[in-house]
């Protein structure tokens, strides 16, 4: 069997590669930590347990990313013949459903809390001898809930886009949720100091839409790439990437006409280049070399095919096999 | 990523912290107000009879959660309004606001604690096997557990010394004649019976307000101490 080439990324992103590794793995620890400390502060707080959800469903992003990574190198065998580079749109999808859910629940439970009137009570207690109103106990597990989480959301957008990968941006959007959904408990908590019973529940409504909204375009995003739709890689352009290929191919002078229908799988874009020829039929090596010319013209081309005389598909033929 | 609004929210957050140390005023505030309408006329408390914690005697109730709502009220400068009632009555006027405070026995395991908010601890005791005579018995756990222990019908207690693997025997009433029973530290005293083992479980007591009134949450936890330890022990001539 004919296998696809094994690659994943050029020798100059490896870096960059490794560097987005360690990045979510500091997370996973980051946010397994804040799951912790959030378990052991809620107490009865239905405010709390909420964000404490959230907190876990957080974790989704960065665990599917850190499988996808390894998954994505390995080569391609009889079995997986295209190799394992979608498990990266795999992740993506995971990461954009936790982002979507994480939106939404906010938004039930913040919108619950307002329909039944719900008036939060945050208790004053001793804590080492001292009254301490449990409020600002709060806001400081809050802040260490959101700002490392908005720190490591800057540093991986960055790499999401070098890399193309959307299950790494995806989470990125997943920590700017967490410190957004931190910062309306904070305002929140503040409120309810004031008196103002619906402060809390008003904030968390007010940061879900951009949540959902944020959750809602990745999930669309990460369906349709698994749709095969043409490519719309991160820090690059489609259509200016399949117009590239098109001219390299029309540039070779043993080929009249070049048409490209490409997808995005993964980190990569593989795809199939339908050819009509000038005169008589190329040699093997003038057929490897045309392919070469088109990986070069990108790092993000995993594979294209030649295809040479594609006849379409016949409806009156029922034979099976 | 929209990070533009959350920036907004803090800053309107950190604007009203400041509006706050401008004012001085009571922070955090009560959603009701229950404090500010205490202070106007009268903390309208709400007792249920539940002794050694509160009792109505000669018009007047007594008892621990008595005495500390009178301190709550004497350092806060409130007038007191006691209506005496039934705790379930009490407690769904707490629900509503209609009431300030509800004493009755209370405990921090209360199923109520979802339709009223619980204070903090006013009093922590502990459940200990006791035996008569006076000194402390040392006595192996084994042998502690295999002898046959009273334990009032009504405490609450029965199934979960049972759970522990004491053996009891359920009876109404502890009386003074009891040779060994387990019960809450002060009631063992009560009967002349000596706390022996380790505890069997900590119950904390705790006085009911209505969700939400922070103010009077704060103003309640100020006037108790940090650990309130077993205050029937402490208040009982011994």
């Amino acid at each position: 069997m004919k296998l696809a080439p094994k690659y994943e990324y050029p020798e100059n992103l490896q870096p960059t590669r490794r560097k987005a590794i360690w990045l979510e793995r500091i997370t996973f620890a980051y946010l397994l930590s804040v799951v912790a400390v959030m378990y052991l502060v809620m107490g009865a707080s239905q405010a709390m347990k909420a964000a404490w959800l959230e907190d876990s469903l957080s974790l989704i992003p960065p665990l599917s990313f850190l499988i996808a990574i390894r998954l994505v190198r390995r080569a391609p065998s009889k079995t997986f013949p295209f190799g394992f580079h979608r498990a990266s749109t795999i992740a993506y999808l995971s990461s954009s459903l936790a982002l979507f859910l994480m939106g939404a629940y906010l938004m039930y439970d913040s919108s619950m809390a307002l329909l039944k009137q719900e008036k939060p009570t945050i208790p004053t207690s001793y804590i080492f001898g001292h009254p301490i109103w449990m409020g600002w106990i709060m806001i400081g597990v809050l802040v260490y809930s959101g700002l490392p989480a908005a720190i490591l959301g800057r540093m991986k957008l960055p790499l999401a886009r070098k890399l193309n990968d959307k299950a790494l941006y995806a989470d990125a959007a997943m920590n700017a949720a967490d410190w957004q959904t931190a910062a309306a408990a904070i305002v929140g908590i503040i409120g309810i100091g004031f008196g103002l019973w619906w402060a809390d529940a008003a904030a968390a409504l007010f940061i879900s839409f951009s949540i959902i909204k944020d959750g809602f375009s990745n999930l669309k995003d990460s369906g349709a790439q698994l749709l095969d739709r043409t490519p719309d890689p991160l820090g690059s352009d489609g259509n200016e990437l399949r117009q590239a290929l098109r001219e390299r191919l029309q540039a070779i002078g043993w080929i009249d006409t070049a048409d490209l229908r490409l997808r995005e799988v993964g980190h990569l874009v593989f795809g199939e280049a339908f050819v009509t020829l000038t005169g008589s039929r190329p040699g093997d090596d003038q057929i490897a070399e045309a392919e070469r010319t088109l990986r070069d013209a990108d790092w993000r081309i995993g594979d294209v095919t030649l295809a040479i005389g594609h006849s379409s598909h016949s409806p009156q033929s029922d034979a099976g096999l | 990523m929209q990070n533009a609004a959350p920036i907004k929210i803090l800053s309107l957050a950190a604007l009203m912290a400041l509006g706050l140390a401008a004012c001085g005023e009571r922070y955090p505030a009560d959603i009701r107000g229950s404090l500010e309408q205490a202070k106007e006329s009268a903390l309208e408390v709400g007792v249920s009879d539940a002794a050694p914690w509160i009792s109505w005697n000669d018009g007047a109730p007594t008892g621990v959660e008595a005495d500390i709502i009178r301190a709550l009220a004497e350092r806060e400068g409130l007038k007191i309004d006691w209506i005496r009632g039934e705790e379930a009555e009490l407690l769904e006027s707490l629900k509503g606001g209609d009431l300030h405070l509800v004493a009755g026995g209370l405990t921090k395991a209360s199923p109520w604690k979802k339709h009223v908010s619980l204070s903090a601890p006013i009093s922590t005791c502990h459940v200990y096997a006791g035996l008569a005579g006076p000194g402390a018995v040392s006595i192996a756990e084994d042998e502690l557990k295999s002898m046959t222990l009273e334990v009032e019908r009504a405490s609450g207690l029965a199934h979960k010394a049972e759970k522990k693997d004491y053996t009891i025997t359920r009876v109404d009433k502890l009386t003074e004649d009891s040779s060994g029973a387990i019960a809450e530290e002060f009631t063992l005293k009560e009967h002349g019976l000596t706390p022996t083992g380790e505890p069997l479980m900590k119950t904390t007591h705790v006085l009911a307000l209505p969700h939400g009134e922070n103010a009077l949450y704060a103003a309640l936890t100020r006037s108790l101490p940090a650990r309130p330890g077993c205050r029937p022990m402490q208040e009982q001539p011994s």
